[in-house]
């Protein structure tokens, strides 16, 4: 029964270059003719394909389950159970109902035996219809955001794309911009749906919709009743169990009751200063007196801009105690004094004469408030040199970073010059992953999952990598949350020396990928020579994150 | 009593399913198992992955012709080697393919054992894990189809050439870590 292969080197040299790609016609023709008479060379082939079409498997399985999940907090998600791509290709290519339901079934048998389990396994899922899913086809502008704690799991800022879908908001008042020209706050707590650029679905919550001429008939239904704008300016306030008013503050609205058939009896119309009281039923009164009117965007920006005093002040606190930590190798907080100053002073207390930072091209801009300052990182030639020096076992970076666009495969935030033993670097990759790459030998590169979705560009973004040499660990954090872990084999001390903040100096590595310049802004950048703790990275997002 | 256990046995036969149910069910227990078959018969893996996902329409497709007799490997692989070929013929103006008649000893010599692929599928996982991790990374990198090998080489700092031969003396530490693990446990059973 042993029946044990003498590699013949000769077979698997001509099976490598066949899967390489570069097999020369006449060694081609050769393999055929092994193959063809001699049934032991065939056996090897079909052992070494299956090795050979195994690992791609295996790569896609454990390498890209997790590529449409938004958030994933832990690498648990990896080894759960890889959803076989053909799957979701089935799933799109026959439409057919009752194979969806087979589907659900199998992908229930799959991972556990109760029926029903699918949806258990897949919260996943359920974010798609969010507005945090990566879509680029935006119908609206997230414009102010004040007070606010949002219920979906995305903390979404102001400047963010909105594509069709909720926003639910357990406290605070949005104003949204739709691209047709409407203008709508809401003040939660609320549930809205977004459908498209003249339609939304107010499930509660209380609404100002302003409509300009160019979005008439600008409509938002409810379960109750659908208000038509036909002028200029409206509230509505929808108790979560359907009873709500409706009052115009400015021009003409319809009401319509929802079910399709629209004759003209189901329509009432109201004019300025007229409003409506309903009840869960749906029977309508006319409201006798106005009611409080709502907030208007006028003193929503004025709050805005008072909340932004307040975050601003609040991050100066955590600023100046920062400077303290004895740990902190490099701490660039971009406060400079002037313009002119070509040099980005290194702020912290302990490591005061050593790692300022020289500013070549880039150019001073605002921060995450109008008050912070930052660097603008453009063209393939801004960059900021550091030389760190020393050695570290352990090291954390962070980085408030905005990022405007991903011009190519790597945007760096801090690579060393060059590649060199112990060098550490920190990129991100057009798609959407934080990798710390560490020269060990050969070069270890750990790869979050992807993390940054398209309406992640234009928002500012909190991201911290730690290198723990105790804990053989690398984690990423994004937004104060950690969303990789990673097992370090061999822990070595890393050494930066010769850096650069938002470019890469290749020295020999020349060709593809060299060109790494960052297209975005950064206005805080730290250095810590310890691993920080999971509390410490939450607490450094929180007293710094831009809204709220 | 008996006759509970009874229906209890029908259903487990998969009679008590319907049709379309079936079908997924048998195609969600055997699709490694044909996406292996396809992968021995095309080097390139994107290619292998490509025919795979058309197999699978057209096994779906042709569901309503399958014997319930017949065995669901026999007949998917049956399917899928046609797919095959006719992924080559419409391929195989810029790219070197074997022969049909090479093509189908390659396939027949697999025929006995087809029934293994779950054991072969978990012993390759075995010898995946116990591969140290930098070069389990290394394998990701190169199979992950985002990355080219120049990718992964320009990444590494190593040569092509170097990548490509550090993948394949991968492949051969695997396949004789595979045939061990397959061997002792045949020597124990």
């Amino acid at each position: 029964m042993n029946k044990h292969f003498s590699h013949d080197h000769q077979t698997i040299q001509l099976i490598d270059a066949l899967l390489q790609g570069n097999i020369s016609q006449a060694a081609h023709a050769e393999l055929e003719k092994l193959l063809k008479e001699d049934p032991q060379q065939r056996q090897l082939y079909v052992e070494y394909m299956r090795v050979h079409s195994g690992l791609s498997v295996w790569a896609t399985e454990t390498g890209e389950s997790e590529d449409w999940i938004p958030h994933p907090a832990s690498t648990e998600q990896h080894t759960s159970l890889g959803t076989p791509r053909f799957l979701l290709l089935l799933v799109s290519s026959l439409v057919a109902a009752t194979l969806l339901l087979s589907l659900a079934y199998y992908a229930g048998w799959n991972t556990r035996p109760e029926p029903g389990s699918l949806i258990a396994d897949s919260p996943e899922i359920a974010p798609e219809s969010e507005t945090n899913s990566p879509k680029t086809d935006h119908i609206a502008l997230l414009t102010q955001a004040v007070g606010v704690e949002w219920e979906t799991p995305r903390n979404l800022q102001t400047g963010a794309g909105l594509s069709a879908g909720w926003l639910k908001l357990k406290k605070g008042t949005i104003q949204v911009e739709l691209i047709s020209g409407a203008s709508v706050l809401i003040e939660g707590p609320a549930a809205f749906e977004l459908i498209s650029p003249l339609k939304a679905f107010c499930q509660y919550g209380k609404v100002r919709a302003s409509v300009p001429e160019q979005a008439h008939g600008f409509t938002i239904e409810t379960s109750r009743l659908n208000v038509v704008d036909l002028g200029t300016e409206f509230t509505l306030s929808l108790e979560p169990t359907g009873s709500g008013h409706v009052q115009v503050i400015e021009g003409k609205v319809e009401l319509h009751s929802p079910d399709q058939q629209v004759n003209p009896s189901n329509i009432q119309s109201l004019s300025t200063g007229e409003g409506v009281q309903f009840d869960q039923l749906g029977t309508l009164n006319r409201l006798t007196e106005a009611m409080l009117p709502l907030i208007n965007p006028e003193e929503l920006s004025h709050l805005a801009e008072q909340q932004q005093a307040r975050q601003f002040t609040r991050w100066q606190a955590q600023n100046a105690s920062l400077k303290n930590d004895p740990s902190l190798i490099a701490y660039y907080d971009f406060e400079e004094s002037s313009n002119w100053l070509r040099t980005l002073k290194n702020k912290s207390q302990h490591h005061l004469a050593s790692a300022d930072g020289a500013i070549v091209g880039c150019q001073w801009t605002s921060g995450r408030w109008p008050q912070k300052r930052a660097l603008e990182f453009k063209r393939t030639s801004d960059r900021v040199r550091l030389h760190v020096p020393g050695e570290y076992q352990s090291l954390t970076l962070t980085a408030w970073v905005r990022i405007e666009g991903f011009d190519r495969w790597l945007s760096s935030l801090m690579l060393t010059d060059g590649y060199n033993a112990g060098n550490p670097h920190w990129q991100l990759s057009d798609k959407g992953e934080i990798i710390l790459g560490v020269k060990t030998g050969p070069g270890k590169n750990f790869f979050s999952p992807v993390v940054l979705q398209p309406t992640d560009l234009g928002r500012w973004i909190h991201l911290v990598t730690v290198y723990d040499h105790q804990k053989r660990e690398v984690v990423h954090y994004l937004d104060g949350l950690p969303v990789s872990h990673h097992k370090i084999e061999n822990p070595i001390p890393l050494v930066i020396g010769d850096a650069e903040i938002g470019n890469w100096r290749p020295q020999e590595h020349t060709g593809e990928h060299s060109i790494r310049s960052l297209n975005g802004r950064l206005d805080e950048f730290a250095l810590f020579g310890r691993a920080l703790s999971a509390e410490e990275i939450l607490q450094l997002y929180q007293s710094g994150k831009p809204n709220s | 009593m008996n006759r509970s256990s009874e229906t209890n046995r029908q259903t487990e036969a998969g009679l008590g399913l319907a049709p379309d149910e079936q079908f997924v069910s048998l195609l969600a227990r055997h699709h490694s198992l044909i996406r292996g078959f396809i992968g021995t018969l095309l080097p390139h893996q994107t290619d292998a992955e490509d025919v795979f996902q058309q197999t699978c329409l057209v096994l779906w497709r042709k569901w309503n012709t399958f014997d319930s007799e017949q065995s669901f490997s026999a007949w998917a692989c049956g399917i899928a080697f046609y797919e095959v070929k006719n992924f080559q013929r419409v391929q195989s103006r810029d790219r070197l393919y074997f022969s049909d008649e090479v093509l189908s000893l390659v396939a027949e010599c697999q025929t006995n054992s087809l029934t293994e692929t779950d054991r072969q599928k978990q012993a390759l996982d075995d010898c995946i894990q116990k591969l140290d991790g930098e070069n389990r990374q290394f394998i990701r990198d190169c199979y992950h189809d985002q990355l080219t090998i120049k990718e992964v080489a320009a990444q590494s700092g190593r040569s092509a050439d170097a990548t490509y031969k550090k993948l394949a003396r991968l492949r051969l530490r695997l396949m004789d870590c595979m045939q061990q693990t397959l061997h002792s446990a045949e020597a124990g059973s």
